[in-house]
């Protein structure tokens, strides 16, 4: 070799994802260095390779994937067949994804491994119940972990259970595990995935304190397995609206979306913790330029001034410009794009399969 | 060796260096030392004598101190910008071999720098190449029969998509 083995290494974990797939051709020894766990996480720890990638549930619930984020960009429909519904979360370049069957699947949108993962053992019945899912990476024990909030559905089943049951699936020991019930009623929040953020899954629940009917936002910590509290922002009440927690360029964002479906001016206050746990931190602007859609979840930024949307009423992929309060249909492809779910991801060679030596 | 004078017209002090092709280089060793190989041979007390650099040839010895003489005038040496612009001038007539030469030189040495920068180079250079071609420019050799290739690329299918470049025959 020209170069000595450890000069290689370091040239090999510079490239992007699909380069170092065709690297691993090159020959036996490169296919074995190429694939180790050490070789993988010095890849994806290299600050060039985390660029923002968007993966996205189109309305005819294929996977499309975006690596240049902005508006007249073009897709690539990936090959990975089902009916597929939302798209709960990412992690080191690992997206979990919901199909039609509820079933959870977790994937390397680039190098198109999957897993499917099993149910918890102790799951309610999918048809009497409702679930939230969060999907995060714990440190402490270095795993994936993947929470899933489950409640009785009170209106037509079991009107007397308000339990709110937590269950914990760690991703490479393939294991489910109950946790306390939560001390949160989040039966109540608006059924949407949990926001990951710092360790932690994040949901909108009622205040645990008597008589105090603000929200608070319960942190599920996933190395600690319990909920810690981050305050609302201050100017939020609570009673009106409907709000979401979502991740905004690796910020805690809150959306009131739904609030004036049938006002002509329809508006949706954005608020963005700047400061993680901070109440003052919260700064909030307003997408105020008369629109007919309502429900808008935040996906990302492109550049400083632009935000993508999706907009959940139109099944319409959005572009808001913060300096102009102006909100246009996203172009992909050449055409307003019709999406259903999506999230962001970066480029990993990271493999879903754990359970395979 | 006599100790440096404690005035402020403190001539500089000059390194001389050897390649492994006899050529010799005079380096002020504020630049010199930039190469903590080299810096750690005039904490030994070399710097009286001529320093011989075994692993580096002339033609690649005159371009490493070029970057170090650069690096060393940058105005801010903490922006980022400035370093980026100094890197794509200095790279921008280098050919595939010489970054080679340029990157084991860093390596042996010890140029943080400048071995960033080149194997970040190197990487721009071969990401959207062929396999066959990166085999050629690293002396690799194919130890895949043609039935394991045609299989490994196959199962690599997701990376063998458009944007890379045909086979340079």
């Amino acid at each position: 070799m020209a170069i000595p083995e450890e000069l290689m290494i370091d040239i090999f974990s510079r490239l992007p994802v699909k380069s170092v797939g065709r690297c691993r051709c090159l020959s036996k020894l490169w296919r074995e260095i190429l694939s180790t766990p050490q070789f993988i996480k010095s890849h994806l720890n290299r600050k060039t390779n985390r660029q923002q990638n968007l993966l996205l549930v189109a309305a005819l619930n294929t996977i499309h994937t975006i690596s240049d984020v902005k508006n007249g960009t073009v897709s690539r429909k990936i090959q990975l067949i089902d009916e597929w519904e939302e798209a709960i979360g990412s992690c080191d370049g690992l997206v979990l994804l919901l199909n039609e069957k509820s079933e959870k699947i977790l994937v390397n949108p680039i190098t198109l491994q999957k897993e499917k993962i099993p149910d918890p053992p102790l799951a309610l019945n999918k048809t009497e119940s409702h679930s939230m899912h969060g999907f995060g990476y714990d440190g402490s024990i270095d795993d994936y972990k993947i929470v899933v909030v489950s409640y009785y559905d009170t209106d037509e089943y079991y009107p007397d259970n308000f339990d709110t049951f937590v269950d914990i699936y760690c991703v490479k020991k393939g294991v489910w595990k109950r946790v306390d019930n939560s001390p949160y009623d989040l039966s109540s929040a608006r059924r949407c995935t949990g926001a990951c953020v710092r360790g932690a899954v994040h949901w909108l629940a009622p205040s645990k304190k008597q008589g105090d009917y603000r929200a608070v936002i319960a942190a599920f910590d996933l190395a600690r397995e319990v909920f810690d509290e981050i305050p609302v922002p201050n100017d939020v009440s609570m009673d009106s609206g409907c709000y979401q927690l979502v991740v905004l360029g690796g910020c805690l964002c809150m959306t009131d979306a739904g609030r004036s479906l049938h006002q002509d001016n329809n508006k949706t206050d954005i608020w963005i913790m700047h400061e993680y746990g901070l109440a003052e931190s919260w700064t909030k602007f307003t997408i105020d330029c008369g629109y007919e859609w309502s429900m808008l979840k935040p996906l990302c930024y492109i550049g400083d001034e632009e935000i993508v949307l999706i907009c959940e009423g139109g099944e319409v992929l959005l572009v808001y410009n913060l300096n102009e309060n102006t909100l246009k249909n996203m172009v992909v492809d050449g055409a307003s794009a019709y999406v259903l779910d999506g999230c962001v991801f970066v480029e990993s060679l990271l493999s879903p399969c754990f359970g395979m030596s | 060796m006599a100790s440096p004078q404690e005035n402020d017209s403190k001539p500089e002090t000059t390194i001389t260096l050897r390649s492994n092709d006899g050529e010799i280089f005079e380096v002020p060793e504020t630049v010199a030392v930039l190469s903590v190989t080299i810096k750690n041979m005039v904490d030994d007390g070399c710097a009286g004598g001529i320093i011989p650099l075994e692993e580096v040839d002339a033609e690649t010895l005159s371009q490493v101190i070029t970057y170090l003489k650069k690096h060393a005038a940058l105005l801010d040496p903490s922006s980022e910008t400035e370093k980026d612009e100094l890197d794509a001038e200095f790279f921008s007539d280098k050919e595939f071999n010489s970054l080679l030469d340029i990157v084991n030189a860093a390596n042996y040495l010890n140029i943080k720098e400048l071995q960033d920068a080149s194997t970040k180079q190197i990487a721009k250079f071969i990401r959207n190449k062929s396999v066959s071609t990166v085999r050629k420019l690293f002396g690799i050799e194919n130890d895949y029969t043609p039935e394991e290739e045609e299989a490994l690329r196959r199962e690599h299918q997701w990376a063998h998509e458009d944007g890379v470049e045909s086979d340079e025959d």
